[in-house]
């Protein structure tokens, strides 16, 4: 056997310091862990729906023999379609092996040693990993009244300061900010920094005051809008997401872009997601709105407080640790997202789901804080 | 978690185990630890330690087997040495506690610099290296001044306050604060030695954060460090003059929380919960009887709160602590794999050595197996025996349950009187059992 590497001299001071993300093990290794026999998952916002019929269609018609021939690299007609939808040009936009690696494109293509991103401290993760992971500060500013907070953002900005995002609307609050507030955040910068829009829940939203960060681009050559295929089309599992900006600014980005990392299925499974006639998003959109109305009322009926915005998924806050409740959960068959990760302690996360999943939730949350009465 | 400040004090040696580079060793040893910060008594007795430690290894690793790496690193309050070398048929047995010397034996007298080693500092653990080496790590710590016990200017009651980092002042403030408000029995001794605390909280290695009027009267404070890979151990809180119920412990509790929510830190442990620990948000683990020395008896508590979803774990026990630990892991929910050692009647190092840590302040021991041996009966029995002597009345023996050859030490530790008690989940290579000495064990 030869040598062991080096690692101290190998390994860059901010890699030793940052400490890897250990995903959630697949279903069937949790139910055994767990001893249930039927898992509803509910901590990834996934949509009970499933994608659209169409994407539902091509997936099962893919041809096997197809999966020896490399996709087109940088997803061709993928982008084209995405031009026609939203009135904008080829090169405007990036696909990417889901919204995560385009959120690593950004910060790539901007980021040097020395330089800074802005966010939230909580909001989506992966903002203020991948920064850390590539040696660059991540400034992160709290939440105000559970919504980003542009003054707070904006007294952060330095000359160092390279990228600033946003969610929006925000996982995990639902919060969002209305046209308004992005026009005047936007104009405050007035761009001198890049301003990410992370649109990922976008479809979900029916808020008249939301505004489509697409539409904005023209006249903000600094935004840059990010979109993904997980959420409302559910295509997570086949990873793929894209961005949107000026053509400058793409210019740049594509040059950290690693091409051919979007697979061929998940490329047409998001053009036939994306010529769905809105039949899918209304159906999801209907879905999301009885849940959110069943368990608004439920949940109150526990006497559970709980923040409900925008997207399809509910924060609710409990009188324990969360990560006991998500084992004890676990154990009644559902799962929820623990949320002192997000810096919400005593907080789970729900996706917003069919019915019967919705009534497990209720079920096994009242049996679960019947229990924790008993025992105290 | 980032060592801030300590992150680039270190300096290393590689050198020939030969007898004729003695003095180069220990004048690195004593050159490294003054740069590091230890004063020149500490330094000295440091350097006596390493002059030991490395003829020894003089003596037991051919020259051909390869050299001897020795690493000085000083991390703010304490330089800690590391032998590392390519053997694995050392004696360690002098740095059992209990070790004796017979004047009449050779061997014995071989590790008589091993045994003075040991006495000269304030911890020593090893472990195997990378490469069928063995790494031998010799902490010593400064000296601080204890704390004076200063009357204190009384801390007004206040509804408003914000969570931060203190500065040095307010954090030795915060230490003769706590010194002043809580008996020792709650407080880790650190707080007798604010000094030590600015010096902890300096290096990285411990964090503290304080709640401050906007005045800026402080009116409580926490501190925490990293226990082991998976787990932060979590200290207080604690309150000056302010009303439990307003939130200031929670937000304490939650100042902490944000800080390694996106850390690689699974579990939160606390082992000295104030009268103001927030018990609603923790997972009680249990409790250990604790006879003080005036006869009375207490317990100590322990308690948990993991940071994330449980993904389970796998954990080696004897079949003799199968049923404990399943009873337990059910009322704790925590998912996981027991697997139960086996004798094949493979070959075992004849000498166990097991590391005593002293708790002054909650009058006990505990013990650590660093090796195993066939003598481990024996050996126990050698430090049951000590601390009667010594009338220490509270003996804990802390077990990880990650590592198989500790298993194996079981049916040992129940024929000696030992009884399983507190899980402490992620607390080292996977969760560790802390099993206590009952009282009228033989």
């Amino acid at each position: 056997m030869s040598k062991a590497p080096p690692l101290d001299r190998l390994v860059p001071a901010y890699i030793r310091r940052f400490q890897a993300y250990i995903p959630s093990k697949p279903d069937q290794e949790l139910k055994k862990l767990y001893g249930c026999s039927r898992l509803y998952r509910l901590n990834n916002n996934e949509n009970a729906l499933g994608p659209p019929h169409g994407a539902q269609q091509v997936i099962r018609a893919f041809p096997p023999p197809q999966a020896s021939i490399y996709p087109s690299g940088d997803a061709y007609y993928l982008r084209c379609q995405l031009a026609e939808r939203f009135g904008m040009a080829l090169e405007q936009f990036l696909v990417g092996n889901g919204a995560n690696e385009v959120i690593t494109f950004v910060i790539k293509a901007f980021c040097q040693e020395g330089d800074n991103i802005i966010t939230a401290d909580k909001t989506f993760a992966v903002y203020e990993w991948v920064a850390e992971f590539s040696g660059f500060e991540a400034r992160l500013v709290p939440l105000k009244d559970f919504g980003f907070d542009a003054e707070g953002m904006l007294q952060k900005i330095d000359e160092r300061t390279k990228i600033l995002f946003l969610c929006n609307p925000n996982n995990p609050t639902g919060s969002f900010w209305s046209l308004e507030q992005l026009r005047h955040f936007l104009d405050r910068i007035d761009g001198s920094q890049i301003v990410v829009v992370d649109e990922a829940y976008a479809e979900f939203v029916e808020d008249p005051s939301y505004p489509d960060g697409m539409a904005l681009i023209r006249e903000y050559p600094n935004l840059v809008v990010f979109r993904t295929f997980s959420k409302m089309y559910a295509l997570g599992g086949l990873r793929i997401g894209y961005l949107a900006g000026s053509r400058e600014v793409v210019d740049i980005i594509r040059r950290t872009c690693v091409v051919y990392s979007v697979n061929a299925l998940a490329q047409v499974a998001a053009l036939a997601a994306l010529a769905d006639n809105g039949e899918h998003v209304a159906r999801t959109r209907e879905l999301i709105r009885r849940g959110k109305t069943f368990l608004t009322k439920e949940i109150a009926n526990l006497g559970l407080p709980f923040v409900l915005g925008e997207g399809n998924f509910m924060m609710i806050k409990l009188p324990m640790n969360d990560a006991l409740a998500y084992r004890k959960l676990m154990t009644l068959g559902v799962m929820v997202r623990a949320m002192t990760a997000f810096r919400f302690p005593n907080w789970i996360r729900v996706t917003i789901s069919h019915q019967e999943a919705m009534v497990a939730l209720v079920g096994a949350l009242g049996q679960m804080l019947d229990r924790a009465g008993k025992e105290s | 978690m980032v060592k801030q400040g300590v992150e680039n004090d270190q300096a290393s040696l590689r050198v020939c185990g030969r007898e004729t580079y003695i003095p180069l060793a220990t004048s690195f040893a004593e050159k490294a630890a003054v740069a590091q910060g230890l004063g020149k008594p500490e330094a000295l007795a440091l350097t006596l330690a390493a002059e030991e430690v490395f003829s020894y290894l003089c003596r037991v690793v051919p020259p051909e087997a390869g050299g001897i790496e020795i690493h000085s690193s000083g991390g703010g309050y304490y330089v800690r040495l590391d032998f590392v070398f390519p053997t694995a048929a050392l004696d360690m047995r002098m740095f059992n506690i209990t070790a004796t010397l017979s004047l009449a034996d050779d061997n014995d007298l071989d590790q008589m610099g091993l045994l003075l080693a040991s006495r000269s500092v304030d911890r020593f653990q090893m472990e195997p290296a990378e490469g069928n080496r063995l790494r031998l790590t010799l902490i010593k710590e400064k000296t601080y001044p204890l704390c004076q016990g200063l009357p204190l200017p009384p801390v007004p009651a206040f509804a408003q306050f914000s969570v931060r980092p203190p500065d040095t002042g307010e954090l030795k403030l915060f230490a003769e604060l706590v010194h002043a408000t809580y008996c020792d029995q709650i407080i880790p001794a650190v707080f007798n030695t604010p000094g030590k605390l600015v010096d902890m909280v300096g290096s990285g290695e411990y964090q503290a954060a304080v709640a401050v009027s906007p005045a800026g009267a402080i009116g409580g404070g926490t501190f925490w460090h990293r226990r082991a890979d998976k787990a932060v151990e979590w200290f207080g809180p604690y309150l000056f003059n302010q009303n439990p119920e307003a939130g200031m412990a929670v937000a304490l509790l939650d100042h902490c929380l944000a800080a390694i929510a996106r850390s690689s830190a699974v579990v939160l442990i606390n082992h000295f919960p104030t009268p103001e620990f927030p018990r609603a948000q923790f997972e009680f683990l249990g409790k250990l009887p604790n006879r003080k020395e005036d006869g009375t008896l207490c317990h100590l508590e322990a308690w948990a709160r993991l940071l994330r979803e449980d993904l389970g774990s796998v954990v080696w026990t004897h079949p003799q602590l199968h049923g404990f630990l399943a009873r337990e892991y059910a009322r704790l929910v925590l998912p996981r794999e027991i697997r139960l050692i086996t004798d094949q009647g493979e070959r075992h190092s004849p000498h166990s050595v097991l590391l005593s840590n002293f708790n002054r302040s909650l009058e006990f021991v505990a013990l650590q197996p660093i090796w195993s041996g066939t003598d481990f009966d024996e050996n126990l029995l050698h430090h049951k025996e000590l601390f009667r002597k010594e009338h220490i009345q509270n003996v804990l023996f802390v077990m990880d349950l990650g590592q198989s050859w500790q298993a194996e030490l079981v049916p040992g530790l129940l024929r000696h009187g030992f009884r399983a008690g507190i899980i402490l989940p992620y607390a080292g290579v996977a969760d560790q059992l802390i099993l206590h000495l009952e009282e009228t064990s033989p």
